[in-house]
């Protein structure tokens, strides 16, 4: 699979007038190999003779359920299976089978929300890889090398040390946006936030010390009272 | 299920039910007193006192009037004279053999009124001695009533007693009957709105889904695109009222018990307030929030999703009823062992109408008042959790909310 386009998909759902627009806004996003099925029965014969890459599944089938189909379909092949619901009361079950590399998707949803998870799932099965985290994190004339934790560009070279390598690890993942000091306190410590508060300020001081060209005014590492920090983005020019 | 709802329908129902009772026992009681009735006057019960006086004594003994002798002879009675002097029998007629010939005082005192040998008998004095007027075996029910005067003074009060208790049983069923049919009634309407929301969700997949996509489309006018994008944005609208009336469905109706979690509730305000503040919320609602250090260090029990959907909402209401703008100030503190979560507004407040639905407690089956859905889905998430809100204006303008939750 060159592209993430070019997987072949197997969409499964009892109401014809769903499949035919779930095909056009698919072809619409690019996708090229897709087959339709209105039940289990047609959706397993697909799945043996199309081989799909990955499974848009109803869980309501006129001959059967979508679970029941899903551990069918999974006994062939492990491929990805996005669940498609139109009951909330489906989340507790479809939670409960574990779901790994597949998701599930209540109706009804507005199209990028599904192209977005059907990526995201097929991203998760087929790329070997992750997009690489940032490796350097530009503040201004500071520059944070996150392969090597060191900052340059404010006076000596710095080293970062782990924890403060994780908390800019976390902001920077979140960049623009506020992250509260509960999440950073996981990033830093894996634990909830119970009287790390004073611990995180003095990581934070220590951190500013390190990347703000002058810490007691912050240009890039901003606390957002009573909630959080947030990591600037660089102005676009 | 409301128990309140319960109780106050159960108390209807049994108070019909006492009424049918008590109508029901006046009636059985004059049917059975007017059967008792005229049935001893038909059944020719013979009166003893009237057989006495028939009884004559002449020169040659006593004699029985023939109309009497008919009489005792058609109802297989038979009566005797006792003498007064000797207890030695004057006379008899129709007498059994194995009823005795003479009588001491104890063997008088012995049957007078009850039975003699097995027969039932009544007695009466008459001048020369005792008319005893017997009828045959098992023909009478004889039982003595004594009481003493104590035990009748106090029988109102057994009979209050009494009636509590009929009242109790009555009651009892009453709450069973009642429980049991909302039961069912509430089932049947989780599974109808269920039921609804989903047939509304597929189709309302295809508008939203065609709408999107013609809303990205080079290919048409403007013009149609922006058409597209309002079809678009109101079946998102409508999406999230499906999904609100879902969530309500289950929670007004709630059976199953909640799942909770260890949680803070510190947390879950700061994770709700940045997800605002990091969303495409407008500049015009700042959003503060301040958390005392004791509520910070507080762990508490609660539904993770409902709590952030509550707080959610009340954030969304301020939004939503000031498109001017307006400051939003969350609040969380501890105080006397209750966990107190405010949320406030500088914005235009509540309508007294509004208030009035809010603090109102409305039955799920009333139209939706005050805040809309928004607001109810709140009230109800604070129910599940055993806690407390109130909706106040601010004196000084906008409206305050105050989430008491136990720790």
């Amino acid at each position: 699979m060159q592209r993430i386009q070019d997987a072949r998909l197997l969409l499964v759902d009892d109401e014809p007038e769903l499949l035919a627009m779930l095909e056009t806004l698919l072809r619409q996003e690019g996708f090229t190999q897709i087959r339709t099925a209105a039940n289990g029965a047609e959706a397993l014969t697909a799945a043996g003779d199309f081989a799909p890459q990955a499974v848009l599944l109803d869980v309501m089938l006129p001959d059967g359920d979508g679970f029941t189909l899903f551990s069918q379909l999974r006994r062939q092949a492990d491929i990805p299976v996005l669940f498609l619901s139109a009951r909330d009361e489906d989340e507790a079950r479809l939670r409960g089978l574990g779901l790994g590399a597949d998701d599930y998707i209540t109706k009804p949803f507005l199209p990028q929300e599904l192209t977005l998870r059907l990526r995201a799932v097929l991203r998760r099965t087929y790329s070997a890889e992750e997009p690489a985290v940032t490796e350097k994190i530009s503040l201004g004339e500071v520059t944070v090398d996150m392969g090597s934790g060191t900052v340059k560009g404010n006076g000596a070279e710095k080293m970062l040390t782990a924890k403060e390598y994780a908390l800019l690890a976390k902001l920077n993942e979140n960049r623009g946006r506020i992250v509260t000091v509960d999440s950073l306190c996981m990033a830093a410590w894996n634990d909830q936030n119970i009287g790390y508060d004073n611990t995180l300020m003095v990581h934070m001081r220590r951190l500013r010390e390190k990347i703000e060209i002058d810490p007691s005014h912050p240009r890039w590492l901003i606390t957002v009272r009573g909630l959080g920090y947030r990591l600037l983005r660089e102005a676009k020019l | 299920m409301k128990p309140k709802r319960v109780i106050r329908s159960a108390l209807w129902l049994s108070a019909l039910l006492a009424v049918i009772f008590a109508v029901g026992m006046v009636v059985n009681l004059g049917l059975f007193s007017y059967a008792v009735i005229s049935l001893s006057g038909k059944s020719g019960e013979p009166q003893v006192s009237r057989y006495a006086e028939m009884l004559e004594h002449t020169d040659s003994g006593y004699l029985l009037a023939a109309e009497a002798a008919d009489m005792l002879a058609e109802n297989h009675y038979w009566a005797m004279l006792i003498s007064d002097a000797s207890g030695e029998l004057l006379w008899s007629y129709g007498k059994p053999p194995e009823v005795p010939e003479r009588y001491s005082l104890s063997d008088i005192a012995a049957f007078s009124r009850w039975y003699l040998a097995d027969y039932p008998v009544k007695v009466w004095t008459v001048t020369d001695g005792l008319f005893v007027l017997g009828g045959p075996k098992d023909s009478a029910w004889k039982y003595p009533v004594e009481m003493s005067m104590d035990q009748l003074n106090f029988w109102p009060v057994w009979a209050v007693i009494a009636l509590a208790c009929n009242f109790l049983v009555i009651f009892g069923v009453s709450v069973w009957m009642t429980g049991r049919r909302y039961k069912e009634r509430d089932a049947a309407r989780i599974e109808w709105v269920a039921g609804v929301s989903h047939d509304i969700r597929t189709p309302l997949s295809m508008v939203l889904g065609y709408a999107a996509s013609l809303e990205k489309d080079g290919e048409i006018p403007e013009k149609q695109r922006q058409q597209a994008g309002v079809i678009r944005q109101k079946g998102e609208e409508m999406r999230s009222l499906v999904a609100d009336l879902n969530l309500v469905n289950r929670l007004e109706y709630a059976m199953e018990p909640l799942k909770k979690e260890g949680l803070s509730m510190a947390a879950l305000v700061r994770e709700t307030a940045a997800n605002f503040l990091n969303g495409d919320l407008d500049e015009k609602y700042p959003i503060e929030v301040e958390i005392d250090p004791a509520a910070a260090a507080l762990q508490t029990y609660g539904h993770r999703a409902l709590l952030v959907r509550m707080l959610g909402n009340l954030i969304g209401n301020s939004i939503r009823h000031n498109p001017q703008g307006c400051s939003i100030r969350i609040e969380l503190r501890a105080e006397r062992k209750l966990l107190h979560l405010t949320v406030q507004d500088n914005g235009a407040g509540f309508s007294d109408q509004q208030l009035t639905l809010l603090r109102r407690d409305t039955p799920p089956e009333t139209a939706l008042g005050g805040g809309g859905l928004g607001l109810r889905i709140v009230k109800r998430i604070v129910a599940v959790h055993g806690g407390r809100i109130c909706f106040q204006n601010l004196p000084a303008g906008g409206c305050s909310c105050t989430v008491r939750l136990k720790m």
